[in-house]
């Protein structure tokens, strides 16, 4: 009952808000221009206006559409924003039945409060936003995701593992330097299984579950676009493929942190346990499924393909999009299939194969993206928007990689990434056409993109919510029996005790 | 010879308790035991998105399982037939062949919900149990619901072993369907065997293998009456699934009983599988032997 008042009272809340904002809109419209996609801007550096100027005349108008909005957005424009993520962030803890079954309501909730007042407000223009949302942004995200989803699915390490200090760090260190190239979902998947598996014998596993979720579903996908998807998105807004090899550096410190430590904790444990060699059948191991490495290989060609060549642009709905990026997306469903047909069913069998994790984060994606639209164009409109104070408060690449790294552990990290992304972009380049101002920041300041991709990536382990395969993983390993932390058992125990030291010293090494 | 175990899987869905007292008539056939199976889906409990895992609505559902099996296994213990429950987690089709072959039963029985005319196609783990399974699959059809003009109508299938079709084309999966009647001896009184020739035969073929199939059910036919059963045969000429049901609505068969060659997803989808359309379409029982 109080879960249904509360839901009530958030829906009234939020329609509440959605038809002020209308009202507000309708009457400001009403005295000013009709057109807010034309409206002259009262802001903006003279470098910047003539710039945009001159980029109209070779056709980039319609980008000038973003900064628009964005000026004029008010800051409580972001509420459904705030309230989908939050709303993921909650009721997993307070009211996980109530969200297993209505998660995709929930979702299409926050969108409509959104999308109802916005396209009622602004009409075309915001009918333009949230089109070019879904068709530059959500679709070909949703697809990479499919497609290493989907490969990483077929490949199943079948065969005795035993669960040594050395074998699991072994483990760990593969599927940490897999993550990058079939994503921290891929990586996670195929490794998880086989790693509970090897240490099913073992006393203390809560920790090694912990340690695979640092490494394997967050850290190890720093390196490129395919590894998290938050650095998927830069690459959609502009970065180029090997851009992210800039954080080399940072990762491989980490990495190499963590796993000395692992290796120190689990030699520990291992002597305490007094685990005996194993003297049972030894299966040999096989990898089943291996040529879905060949489509794996696929879909990173597939990606670095559409960042080298330009074949053009066609318009889809209004939108345009490159022939290279829709050449991509078709690759990358063409790989999933083709790994569906020939890998038989008794590997993805083996992996215990479901197609819920992909479907819950499409639906939810659904949502963060629909209801991103105006924090986004807030802050691209940089000091001009309504997000100036943050703007101006958020200065240094070590201010950066904190409060992307701090939203990014409690909220998903993806959509926090491009946050800060384009705010970076609105504080130095406010009112520049995106394909500049990204070109101009990687020229220019290309240490605050380090900064927002590794705060994204590597905080995305302080929680369960901050990357989805944490919890996946976490799925997986409580209903193979390893008790896991509840949410702050986790952050407690284990993120603040040996991550945020970890952040700590990335910070005084690489950004002071 | 004789079905002395059998595995039902079930998802408690409505009738499934009349279609477990259905199999009773197999106690003639000389069933002893039946394993109860209960298969949670991974996705009722599981991947919680951005949560984890919810261990107390898998023991919730667990009790529930456990209280409505403890009724039937107290229901087969009065009719003298032994009974064992399992509730598991996963995913159902593996699951169930996994149990079938720890318990090594006989046959596995699924019951299938009642069926109404748009739904045209069997559920997909059903059609993935008929590809995998390695042991007899009983695609049980308590009720079946189709439309007269524009008033639907159900049957009961409460009889299923009296009266069995047998369809065959002389194949070696065929053969295997009627050496597993040896195991129904006891409960089966009828046999009725059908064997459709291709229509797009030329005159003299049709002949000679509508002839040859004569003699050869005749034959059978008369083995079958020696071990004490009533038999009878038809020849059709047309396409084997649509004679085959046709067969089975003018003889009141109260099962087909096939053997199935285990096609693969894609080789069924693009070859597509006789025995498999028929137990889709099927108004009552079938009975697939791998």
């Amino acid at each position: 009952m109080k879960r249904l008042i509360l839901l009530v009272s958030m829906c009234l809340l939020c329609f509440g808000v959605g038809l002020s904002w209308a009202a507000e809109h309708e009457v400001a419209s009403s005295i000013g221009s009709t057109e807010v996609g034309h409206e002259v801007k009262a802001g903006g550096t003279h470098q910047a206006i003539h710039e945009k100027a001159a980029l109209a005349e070779h056709g980039e108008a319609e980008h000038e559409g973003h900064v628009d909005i964005g000026e004029l957005l008010p800051l409580w424009s972001c509420i459904p924003f705030a309230g989908i993520l939050l709303s993921i962030a909650l009721f997993p803890l307070f009211a996980p039945r109530f969200w297993h079954h209505h998660y995709g309501k929930v979702a299409a909730f926050w969108a409509l409060v959104l999308a109802i007042p916005f396209v009622m407000t602004y009409k075309h223009a915001a009918v333009h936003e949230i089109l070019h949302i879904y068709i530059t942004d959500y679709f070909p995200f949703i697809i990479l995701l499919w497609s290493l989803f989907t490969v990483a699915g077929g490949i199943y390490l079948r065969g005795t593992l035993v669960g040594t200090p050395l074998n699991n760090t072994i483990m760990l260190g593969i599927g940490t330097g897999l993550a990058s190239w079939m994503g921290t979902t891929g990586a996670a998947m195929l490794m998880i299984r086989p790693f509970l598996r090897a240490n099913k014998n073992r006393k203390y596993r809560t920790f090694m579950v912990c340690f695979f979720i640092f490494l394997i579903a967050n850290i190890g996908g720093a390196l490129t676009p395919l590894g998290d998807p938050p650095l998927f998105l830069g690459f959609l807004h502009g970065v180029p493929f090997f851009w992210t090899f800039k954080i080399l550096p940072h990762m491989l410190f980490v990495i190499g942190c963590l796993l000395t430590i692992y290796f120190i904790m689990d030699l520990y444990y291992y002597k305490k346990e007094g685990v005996q060699p194993y003297t049972g059948e030894k299966e040999p191991l096989k990898l089943e499924g291996w040529y879905n490495f060949f489509f794996l290989a696929g879909i990173v060609a597939a990606v670095l393909m559409s960042g080298l060549v330009k074949w053009g642009e066609v318009k889809i709905f209004g939108i345009p999009r490159t022939i290279q990026d829709l050449v991509r997306d078709g690759i990358l469903i063409l790989m999933g299939i083709l790994s569906l047909i020939v890998t038989p069913s008794e590997v993805r069998e083996g992996n215990e194969f479901s197609w819920a994790p992909i479907e819950e984060v499409a639906y939810l994606f659904a949502g963060i993206f629909m209801t991103m639209i105006p924090c986004l164009a807030i802050l691209k409109a940089g000091e001009e928007g309504a997000a100036a104070p943050l703007i101006r408060a958020v200065k240094e690449p070590a201010h950066y990689f904190w409060i992307t790294g701090a939203l990014s552990s409690f909220l998903d990290n993806a959509p926090t990434y491009l946050t800060f992304f384009t705010s970076a972009l609105g504080k130095f380049y406010a009112g520049l056409p995106e394909p500049m101002a990204v070109k101009k920041l990687l020229a220019e300041h290309p240490v605050y993109l380090e900064a927002i991709s590794a705060g994204a990536v590597f905080f995305g382990a302080n929680t369960y919510i901050g990357n989805a395969p944490n919890f996946m993983v976490r799925s997986i390993a409580e209903e193979a029996g390893t008790p896991m932390p509840s949410f702050f058992g986790y952050i407690f125990k284990y993120s603040l005790v040996f991550l945020i030291p970890m952040f700590i010293l990335v910070t005084l090494i690489f950004y002071h | 010879m004789a079905i002395r175990k059998v595995l039902f899987a079930t998802k408690f869905r409505e009738l499934s308790f009349d279609a477990l007292n259905a199999l009773l008539e197999l106690k003639e056939a000389g069933l002893e035991e039946v394993i109860l199976l209960h298969v949670i889906e991974r996705e009722k409990v599981a991947y919680v998105p951005y949560g984890g895992y919810l261990k107390e609505e898998e023991e919730r559902l667990k009790e529930i399982a456990k209280v409505k099996f403890e009724e039937w296994q107290e229901y087969l213990g009065n009719k003298g037939i032994r009974a064992k429950a399992k509730v598991l987690v996963g995913h159902p089709v593996p699951k169930i062949l996994a149990m079938a072959e720890e318990e090594d039963v006989d046959v596995i029985v699924a019951g299938r919900k009642k069926r109404r005319p748009l739904e045209r196609y069997v559920g997909s783990n059903m059609m993935d149990l008929l590809q995998h399974s390695k042991r007899p699959v009983l695609v049980f059809k308590y009720m079946w619901c189709d439309m007269e003009g524009e008033r639907e109508f159900c049957v009961l299938n409460q009889k299923f072993c009296e009266h069995v079709l047998i369809a065959t084309d002389w194949s070696e999966p065929a053969e295997r369907a009627l050496g597993f009647v040896n195991n129904l001896q006891g409960a089966l009184e009828k046999i009725t065997l059908v064997h459709v020739v291709s229509e797009d035969l030329d005159k003299t073929s049709l002949e000679n293998r509508a002839s040859e199939a004569k003699k050869r059910l005749g034959a059978l036919c008369e083995d079958f009456k020696q071990r004490g059963l009533e038999a009878d045969y038809s020849i059709n000429v047309g396409k084997p699934v649509q004679e085959i049901l046709r067969v089975v609505q003018e003889s009141n068969a109260n099962m087909v009983l096939m053997g199935t060659t285990g096609k693969g997803r894609w080789r069924a989808l693009w070859l597509g599988s006789v025995s498999q359309r028929v137990a889709e379409l099927s108004p009552v029982p079938v009975l697939l032997v791998p």
